[in-house]
């Protein structure tokens, strides 16, 4: 009955032009789900040689308004208590920001000049924290005088320092004015974090259980919930796996384990040894979470024989539940 | 008389197949967007409002005229996507839909997840955020598991999002409320008008991501979105734009949130490593895109779902000349 009515629905659709939305919609999700269920939701394989870490942590440009179009970044997306943020900001006439913030400077093009460009910092009440001019002199944050790129540098103080494990958001209103007057607006941002731990730099790994089992050493000073990610990769650095644990952790020094899981391995014919490229913990105990550094440990795993990870699928049980409904959909 | 018996028995046979079929389609759940007060909190009917326009009723196409079953979810639209009255709301919410339970307006999904039913999630901009909060901290090695609701049995529960001009990685929008922007980045949205809580993290700035936060959807969150300008205000976005969501974000692209994309050529890389995939996108702006008023043309876009001649359409090709979004979802089951 099902299929008629969808057959029915599809008929009254189609144009002229003999389109039709595919028809198999639930079948592709449903094998979205059984390929996903090989592992568990705390580890899986990197198959597009990007890291989730990097890619979520590279700061990005944010652009509004129209030609000259504004655009503005910061040197980072978290920082703590004495750190400098570093702002920028530039005038363009066209925007090449279709990536991160490294391929975005790379095809600037068409670069304006402003009379003055200036920068305000709020918290989320509303509250200004702080207000700068940014300079295009080549001094401080800036790296080159007469580039078209302006910066200024914020140096975050000890009296606005988030709780410990807490983190607070805070917006920056770049104003350009521009030589006939009129003035362009852009928004960015950047966490000031306290996190409530960090880790100590010692690492370990082991196998556990059918999978490659890599711990770090993590010092807690406030007590609260932790996530731990890290991402493993060939000894030339392209990332192969991602892991993830989070767990309550009491003040003290603690091991907190990331499972790559076995079957990772198999898939990509190979039992190491890897490097543990990158690292963060993450204070979790509330939102915003307070972010913590991305660390490039530099771990490098024990040689392992792939036969002794194992080759099982998963088998998530909610993913394989929910392919099957779909299935029964169809 | 003999016609007359016709006519009782054709209706009885409709009635119980449209039975049949409510039981069999999966009951459509769903989750609005930004709201400007606590309106649709508070107040069923205006959380069922905000599908209608006109006398466009976006749930009632969607639905095939009532025939399948649905529930409309209420929160606090003026919250962070991850509060306790957006988030945690929307998760409880979820459940008791699969539940069985009743919404406000006593509408209730015709099978619960234990007798077997199947469930949509329809979410509308800021839901869309909501939802990938929620769906990416559905586990205990997440950031934030379960951070103020039952997201593993959300996650567990639904079969798949739809999401409609979605935010997933905020709004050039909000940038302009809160950057107290002039001029024609003067933004009179309705959805949006003030740099409240919910609008602070809806900008597009790296550190209120939710992508941040949270992991990929623990269900795959199907893309769709509309590309019809709002005047004055899709000057400032980048790209194409509805008026208040720009495609970066409508598309959950990797990369800049700000990056210019176009029906040709919009990301088929996401935000996350995996629970994304792209539909269609329509020349409907924010508001026409969540209600039934705008049939209009929709455009095959990269990774698509539209086939022309049993191969994926090439992108930017017009697949259909007067097609709402309610109306496309209702086609997809």
């Amino acid at each position: 009955m099902n299929r008629i009515l969808m057959g029915l629905a599809l008929l009254a659709t189609v144009t002229a032009a003999g389109a039709a939305p595919v028809a198999d919609l639930l079948g592709q999700t449903a094998a979205d789900y059984r390929a996903a269920a090989r592992f568990p939701d705390h580890a899986w394989r990197l198959t597009d040689a990007v890291d989730p870490l990097l890619e979520e942590r590279e700061p990005t440009v944010q652009s509004l308004g129209s030609s000259p179009r504004l655009s503005v970044w910061t040197s980072g997306i978290a920082f703590e208590r004495g750190q400098s943020v570093d702002l920028h900001a530039r005038l363009a006439d066209t925007t090449a920001d279709a990536g991160p913030l490294s391929q975005a400077l790379a095809g600037l093009t068409g670069r304006s000049r402003a009379q003055a460009v200036r920068a305000e910092i709020r918290n989320a009440a509303g509250l200004t924290l702080a207000e700068l001019s940014l300079a295009d002199d080549g001094r401080g944050a800036d790296r080159l005088a007469g580039d078209g790129l302006y910066s200024g540098r914020w140096t975050l103080p000890a009296a606005l320092q988030p709780p410990p494990g807490r983190a607070e958001s805070l917006l920056v209103r770049t104003t350009a004015t521009l030589a006939d007057g009129q003035e362009r607006v852009a928004v960015g941002g950047f966490q000031y974090s306290h996190p409530g731990a960090r880790l100590t730099g010692r690492y370990r790994d082991r196998l556990h259980e059918g999978s490659l089992r890599v711990e770090a050493e993590v010092e807690v000073l406030s007590p609260g919930r932790y996530h731990l990610a890290g991402t493993l990769a060939d000894l030339g650095g392209l990332p192969l796996a991602h892991a993830q644990a989070a767990q309550p952790l009491a003040p003290g020094r603690h091991w907190l384990a990331l499972d790559y899981y076995g079957l990772i391995f198999h898939e990509l014919s190979s039992a190491g040894p890897f490097r543990l490229e990158r690292i963060t913990l993450t204070s979790a105990t509330a939102m915003p979470n307070a972010l913590g550094p991305v660390l490039t440990p530099g771990h490098r795993t024990r040689l392992y024989a792939l036969g002794q990870f194992t080759d099982r699928p998963f088998g998530r049980v909610d993913l394989l539940e929910a392919a099957r409904r779909l299935d029964g959909a169809r | 008389m003999f016609w007359n018996r016709c006519g009782r028995w054709l209706a009885g046979v409709v009635v119980g197949l449209s039975a049949w079929s409510a039981q069999a389609a999966p009951c459509l759940i769903f989750v609005h967007g930004k709201q400007t007060d606590t309106n649709t909190f508070t107040s069923y009917t205006a959380a069922r409002n905000y599908w209608i326009k006109d006398g466009g009723d976006f749930i009632r196409t969607a639905t095939k005229g009532f025939a399948t079953s649905y529930y409309v979810v209420g929160y606090n639209g003026t919250n962070a996507y991850f509060e306790a009255q957006a988030a945690g709301e929307v998760a409880n919410e979820i459940v008791n839909a699969t539940n069985g339970g009743a919404d406000g307006g006593g509408r209730r999904c015709a099978q619960s997840f234990a007798n077997g039913g199947t469930f949509w999630v329809i979410a509308h901009s800021m839901g869309s955020t909501v939802m990938d909060f929620i769906l990416g901290n559905n586990d205990s090695s997440d950031p934030n598991y379960n951070y103020n609701g039952p997201y593993n049995t959300v996650a567990a529960r639904i079969a798949l999002v739809m999401a409609v001009g979605g935010a997933h990685r905020g709004s050039e929008g909000a940038d302009a409320v809160c950057g107290q922007s002039s001029g024609s980045c003067n933004f009179a949205a309705s959805f949006i008008q003030s740099c409240d809580t919910a609008t602070f993290y809806l900008r597009s700035a790296d550190d209120v991501q939710v992508r941040g936060f949270s992991n990929a959807p623990a269900r795959t969150v199907w893309l769709t979105g509309g590309y019809e300008a709002i005047f004055g205000a899709s000057a400032c976005l980048s790209g194409e734009d509805d008026g208040v969501v720009q495609y970066a974000s409508i598309f959950a692209c990797a990369g800049s949130a700000n990056a210019s994309y176009n029906n040709g050529n919009v990301c088929t890389s996401k935000q996350e490593s995996s629970g994304f995939r792209n539909l269609d996108a329509a020349h409907e702006n924010h508001d026409d895109e969540r209600n039934d008023v705008d049939s209009d043309t929709r455009k095959a876009i990269p990774g698509g779902i539209w086939t022309c001649g049993g191969v994926p359409c090439a992108p930017d090709t017009t697949v259909q000349s007067a097609m709402t979004t309610a109306r496309f979802i209702s086609t997809l089951y």
